[in-house]
């Protein structure tokens, strides 16, 4: 006997769109479709909701779908974030392919990054959060501070750079 | 006149004690944005806006005191406490339902009094439905769902027994009639908390009727406001805001005055509708029809058997047609297509067509099992509002014709004596006498009734005019709206099922399915009525349209 307005009918899917744009709805279809959503509608609200920062970027979008709705949310990685603070200028997925991400972030960028990420990491202290991040930006390719996030992640177990502490 | 002075009464108090549909506090519950309104065809009683109403804005707010909680009815009475200590094994249903029943046995002297008394004498849901009214319903599970109800209540009835009685509730309170008032009234008007399971109660805040949640339509211009409206973080229509300790409720949609606020109270299908609140409607988006499958399919795919369904567009769900489809491909090449299939992806013609022969087929079977047709159904129904808009005083001939139908309708079935005994019946009708007597005759037809499962005409019994009841007809009781429900529901679920019927041959079916896929396949981008227009719509189940649509 559910009480009215029960929040724990609740359902969250994850899907991994590309910021902004309307993806097939063949893609959505396998995850969407058995909750008895349409496809074309959600993928048009995630496009719109990921159009204004995440445009042409990989992100992770939470779908929280109860009462045939679907709340959207992202869920960025640490990646994407990254490449977020990297400040590229927009390009076209299908045109330009493998891009490399050459640029340059600052370590204020980094810790920032890591307060983002702070939740979901289970490392015990901010810095070891900010080298998680570091990790990133070496997977990534860009520099940080115009140094290898390598050089800084030794920098930092050395003591050389503080980070905060939250 | 009575029930608005209830009404009225309850209201102020309601007013007294916090509950406000405006933001500043003023002592008066209702009128600033709702008001108590009567929607016959709709609900009945319900709540409609007194001015413009914008989406998410907050309508209602009722304080952490008004909500009828059980924590709080126990607290408050040191014998019920105190006896309750010993009953560790009754859920918190049980034991709102005995809080409930507690307080009405209070009478007077309860706090909740002007509440308890304007809540309805009775409920129709399926716990206090009957065995003749559950066999109506026809279908399966309902059935099941049914009984299962009913018996559920009963079990619970006897657990709560002993300690009602060591209460030493009004011996009319512990009646199983009183049980299923107050398990009614939790399960149709309890809300959602955190803290317990059972839910609260919440006074004005269960006045409000259910819409159905529905996928939002599309809106291709958004303003500004609407785009940031869509995102709100809230999935309910309602819920407890620990931070204002009140439950508070927010518009659903755009109202205009006058409108019958509604809100969702979560997804239920027609079936489950009727189980926890006692009524249905006639148009749910979400409504399921679930077909018996083989075996075999519940093992091919990984999506829970409720997945599996038939919904109210007629259109088969996402995991029934992929399990469906899959199926229908030979053993060896299952491997092969299952990726295909669980995209939810057409894998070819062939199996397409055998795929939706399979459902139209089952779906035939499963209609033609039940008793009665829907044609019959809908004359049944058509019976009972003529007879129950039947004016005695009118010697009108014409109100008797679908009784006679019935006549027609039993002598065509071959059931000859009741085919004599109802036209006998209709002639004293006719002559507008011996009302008891017919009464009588109608009861001794009891029989008839259950044989050709005629709920509605009992509920005909009830409502018969008696002779001096013929100035009074406006006050004589509705026929009373389990029966209705009964066939109605009954009628839907039908009706679902009958759009996957083809009644033509196989052959027919055969061709038109190719000739869809065919023409959907040649022009995807053909518009319904287009479609529409080349195919005779007749020979098409609706769900095969839909399906080769994508």
């Amino acid at each position: 006997m559910p009480p009215k307005f029960d929040p724990s009918q609740v359902v969250d899917v994850f899907v991994r769109v590309t910021g902004g744009e309307v993806g097939a709805a063949s893609s959505l279809a396998p995850k969407i479709g058995p909750l008895g959503l349409s496809p074309k509608k959600i993928g048009e609200d995630i496009a719109k909701e990921t159009a204004k920062d995440w445009k042409g970027l990989r992100v992770t979008v939470k779908l929280t779908v109860q009462n045939r709705q679907a709340k959207v949310t992202v869920v960025p990685s640490a990646a994407a974030l990254v490449i977020k603070a990297l400040k590229e200028p927009e390009r076209d997925r299908k045109k330009t392919k493998n891009i490399k991400h050459n640029g340059n972030i600052s370590l204020d960028d980094v810790i920032e990054i890591a307060k983002v990420m702070r939740s979901r990491s289970i490392a015990k202290e901010l810095s070891g959060t900010v080298k998680e991040i570091l990790g990133t930006c070496v997977s990534v390719g860009c520099t940080v501070d115009g140094k290898d996030p390598k050089d800084l992640q030794q920098e930092i177990n050395d003591g050389d750079v503080e980070i905060p502490q939250d | 006149m009575m029930k608005d002075e209830n009404e009225e009464s309850f209201l102020q108090w309601a007013g007294a004690i916090g509950i406000s549909d405006s933001p500043i506090s003023n002592f008066s519950c209702l009128g600033h944005s709702l008001s108590v309104a009567n929607f016959p065809e709709a609900g009945g009683r319900g709540l409609a806006a007194t001015r413009v109403l914008r989406k998410g804005e907050l309508i209602l707010r009722v304080p952490k005191a008004a909500l009828m909680i059980s924590d709080c009815l126990i607290s408050k009475d040191y014998n019920f406490s105190a006896a309750l200590r010993r009953y560790t094994f009754l859920s918190s249903t049980q034991i709102l339902s005995i809080a409930l029943l507690n307080e009405v046995n209070k009478g007077k002297s309860s706090w909740w009094y002007t509440y308890l008394k304007q809540l309805p004498q009775s409920y129709d849901l399926l716990a206090s439905f009957g065995q003749f009214e559950i066999e109506a319903l026809q279908i399966d599970d309902a059935i099941w769902t049914a009984e299962k109800a009913v018996q559920k209540c009963k079990m619970e009835w006897e657990e709560a027994n002993l300690l009602m009685s060591e209460l030493k509730l009004k011996p009319q309170l512990i009646t199983f009639k009183a049980w299923l008032w107050a398990s009614a009234t939790i399960s149709s008007r309890t809300m959602h908390v955190p803290w317990d399971t059972a839910g609260c109660l919440c006074p004005v805040g269960d006045f409000f009727n259910y819409a159905p949640p529905d996928e939002e339509p599309y809106h291709l211009e958004n303003s500004a406001e609407e785009l940031f409206d869509t995102n709100t973080d809230r999935l309910t229509d309602a819920g407890y805001d620990e931070a204002v300790a009140s439950y508070c409720f927010y518009a659903k949609r755009n109202y205009r005055k006058g409108d019958q606020v509604l809100l969702s109270y979560g997804t239920y299908t027609n079936l489950e509708l009727l189980e926890h609140y006692g009524f249905f409607l006639q148009e749910n988006p979400n409504d399921k029809a679930f077909i018996p499958l083989e075996l075999e399919m519940y093992s091919l795919c990984s999506w829970p058997k409720e997945s599996l369904y038939i919904s109210q567009n007629g259109k088969p769900s996402f995991s029934l047609l992929s399990t469906l489809r899959l199926w229908a491909t030979p053993v060896s090449k299952r491997k092969s297509v299952s990726h295909i299939a669980y995209t939810g992806h057409q894998i070819s013609t062939e199996n397409e067509v055998v795929v939706m022969k399979w459902l139209a087929k089952k779906c035939h079977v499963l209609l033609s099992n039940c008793s009665t047709s829907i044609e019959e159904d809908e004359l049944l129904l058509r019976i009972i509002d003529g007879i129950q808009d039947y004016d005695p005083l009118s010697t009108e001939y014409g109100v008797l014709a679908p009784a006679l139908n019935v006549s027609e309708y039993l002598d065509k079935k071959g059931h000859f004596w009741e085919a004599i005994r109802f036209k006998e019946f209709i002639s004293r009708f006719y002559m507008r006498s011996f009302y008891i007597e017919i009464m009588s005759v109608m009861l001794s037809e009891h029989y008839i009734l259950h044989k050709l499962n005629f709920a509605r005409i009992e509920a005909a019994k009830r409502v018969w005019p008696t002779p001096n009841d013929n100035n009074q007809r406006q006050t004589s009781a509705k026929l009373t709206p389990n029966q209705i429900i009964n066939r109605r529901l009954l009628k839907k679920h039908g009706k679902e099922c009958d759009e996957e019927k083809d009644d033509d041959s196989s052959v027919h079916h055969e061709v038109s399915v190719c000739n869809l896929i065919h023409v959907s396949n040649y022009k995807p981008k053909l518009r319904d009525g287009q479609r529409n227009h080349r195919l005779s719509p007749h020979h098409i189940p609706s769900h095969v349209s839909s399906a080769t649509r994508g």
